[in-house]
């Protein structure tokens, strides 16, 4: 029943409840609770030391919570719990890996500790995937950013795990790269039905690929939920082109709008919802509307909201 | 656990620096050899002349038991250099490069984790110190044969060649124990940093400090030195002795393994305790 349950993403994969930790004087986490359902890309976002990576080990068993529960498939993780993470997959901050050892002998030791059954057949799958098949027995050492990204996800979905947390995956990478890292995530997401962790500073990444994100700060949660509906949730900038700029400026400004002028435009602050009531209101004035534009991206939203 | 030795020994068996060792020993273990066959017996006798009027000595002195017998003296300041070269990077150079974390993430538990690599470090330990037997051994009596064993210690000590080899094995034997203390040391300094250097530096500090102690030892620091581990550095000496003093070969052994756990507990327990930042 509980497999059940996962499979059609009805129960939580993942769940932080109140988690803090301190390291001496500085509160690096605080309070921070939220939940990851199967089947997501859930984005997690922050600003530099926000506590995003120290949230990512903490799951992963990097570094012990001062306080609060990680419960993972229902199970509460504690300092003793190793097992669960047979079924996670990770690759943070840094693809760290022997250097002097080539990418197939990496993944075999990593194979073999993690004891996967018809181990030669999963390394041949896995480096395929990456498309690093071709250069499975050079040294990392000789390997560019990218190869690296690619082998440390490789080394991540290697156990067929349920949950991958990748914190900062296109690090370093090109623009090509980043787009090959965000094809390469929606591939684990849907063709392996991998629930998917992602911690990055490319806000239109997150944007293009996550369904529901987090967003911390100073180790604190600020906002939590579906991209989509939290960026429609608060006010945004809406780009207004009419026929009098001047007497259009007049009338939202006596309605209590937000406004500025930005190259024979308008730019107007108000929630998706508020946009008819504002467009009539210059209708109701007699000025001519030519083009109504959201300008909302997730950079602006992140902006907005940790600011 | 099996799983994981294997792979630290795996590791270990791919850093170039793991033959420095080995290649060191070689080095020295021909340099030896050779010199004394070379002028072997004009240094030995300078040695001698004095005691010519006492004495009067038959047959070889240098044979394969007097040169690996003088081998044996340079696990107390040069092995243990090589040993920490590997042993004091076991932990900290992962934490270093990052490897640690990708280790980490795999379901075992921090004890068997640390504790594979302590066997792996032993193991390596024990490799070098029997590579270090052998290698004296085959080159010796290639070299200079069998012969009976003179020994300077307390006095003159003359071992026939048949009374020789049981001697070597349990010498040996200390001298891998002692030099467990050296790698469970570094190890443990190792758990504690998180560069490669430190815990190598640190270990040969400290050798050097207690050597300096252990040897120099003046009154006042009497009473401590049979708790010193390094003063038992010295211990397989005892077995090149016609009254072996058991006793204190006993204590040697106990104060080394005590040393040996002791270094070992406080390693896991740091080790199991501490937030993985690197």
């Amino acid at each position: 029943m509980l497999t059940l349950l996962y499979q059609i993403g009805y129960m939580k994969l993942l769940e932080v409840q109140n988690l803090s930790k301190t390291f001496k004087n500085f509160q690096a986490v605080n309070d921070l609770s939220f939940s990851v359902n199967q089947g997501d890309i859930y984005g997690f976002l922050g600003p530099n030391g926000a506590g995003k990576s120290t949230t990512l080990r903490m799951v992963l068993g990097l570094i012990y919570p001062t306080s609060g529960k990680i419960i993972f498939k229902g199970e509460e993780i504690t300092a003793s719990s190793r097992n669960y993470l047979s079924q996670i997959g990770a690759l943070i901050e840094r693809p760290d890996f022997h250097t002097n050892l080539t990418a197939y002998q990496n993944l075999s030791m990593f194979a073999r500790l993690s004891k996967i059954e018809n181990r030669e057949a999963r390394i041949q799958e896995v480096l395929k995937e990456v498309r690093l098949d071709d250069r499975q027995h050079s040294k990392v050492k000789a390997y560019s950013q990218g190869m690296k990204q690619r082998l440390g996800i490789a080394q991540a979905i290697l156990h067929k795990p349920d949950l991958i947390i990748l914190d900062e995956p296109s690090n370093g990478l090109d623009p090509q790269g980043q787009a090959d890292m965000r094809d390469l995530i929606l591939k684990i997401s849907r063709e392996m039905n991998i629930t998917v962790i992602i911690s990055s500073h490319i806000l239109s990444e997150i944007e293009q690929i996550a369904n529901r994100m987090l967003i911390i700060s100073r180790g604190k949660k600020l906002r939590e939920g579906g991209v989509k509906e939290l960026m429609e949730a608060d006010e945004m900038n809406v780009d207004v082109k009419v026929d009098d700029a001047e007497k259009a400026l007049r009338v939202l400004q006596e309605n209590g709008y937000e406004t500025t002028l930005k190259d024979s435009k308008i730019r107007v602050r108000c929630e998706e919802s508020g946009i008819p009531a504002m467009t009539k209101k210059l209708v109701e004035a007699g000025i001519q509307i030519y083009e109504v534009k959201q300008q909302r991206t997730l950079e602006e939203y992140f902006i907005h909201v940790t600011a | 656990m099996r799983t994981l030795l294997r792979s630290e020994l795996f590791k270990i068996t791919r850093r170039p620096r793991t033959y420095i060792g080995f290649g060191a020993i070689l080095i020295i273990v021909l340099a030896l050899e050779f010199a004394f066959y070379a002028e072997g017996e004009t240094l030995i006798g300078l040695v001698f002349q004095n005691l010519e009027s006492v004495f009067r000595l038959e047959g070889k002195i240098i044979s394969v038991n007097f040169l690996t017998y003088m081998l044996l003296n340079v696990l107390i300041i040069h092995v243990p250099i090589l040993i920490c070269l590997v042993t004091g990077d076991i932990i900290s150079g992962e934490a270093a490069n990052g490897s640690l974390r990708l280790l980490l993430q795999r379901p075992y538990g921090r004890v068997n984790i640390y504790m594979a690599k302590w066997l792996a470090g032993t193991i390596y330990t024990i490799g070098l110190i029997l590579f270090l037997a052998l290698s004296s051994y085959v080159l010796g009596y290639l070299l200079f044969g069998e012969g009976d064993l003179i020994v300077f210690r307390k006095g003159i000590h003359v071992f026939e060649a048949s009374d020789v080899s049981w001697r070597f094995v349990y010498a040996f034997g200390m001298g891998i124990l002692s030099m467990m203390v050296v790698a469970s040391l570094s190890i443990m300094i190792s758990s504690f940093t998180s560069n490669s250097i430190g815990p190598i530096v640190g270990t040969i500090a400290i050798l050097i400090v207690l050597n300096i102690i252990s040897t120099v030892a003046v009154n006042l620091m009497q009473p401590v030195l049979p708790y010193i581990f390094t003063t038992h550095f010295i211990k397989w000496q005892y077995f090149f002795e016609t009254e072996i003093e058991w006793s204190s070969i006993y204590t040697g052994v106990f104060v080394q393994i005590g040393y040996i756990i002791l270094f070992t507990t406080i390693g896991l327990i740091n080790f199991k305790r501490k937030d993985i930042l690197t």
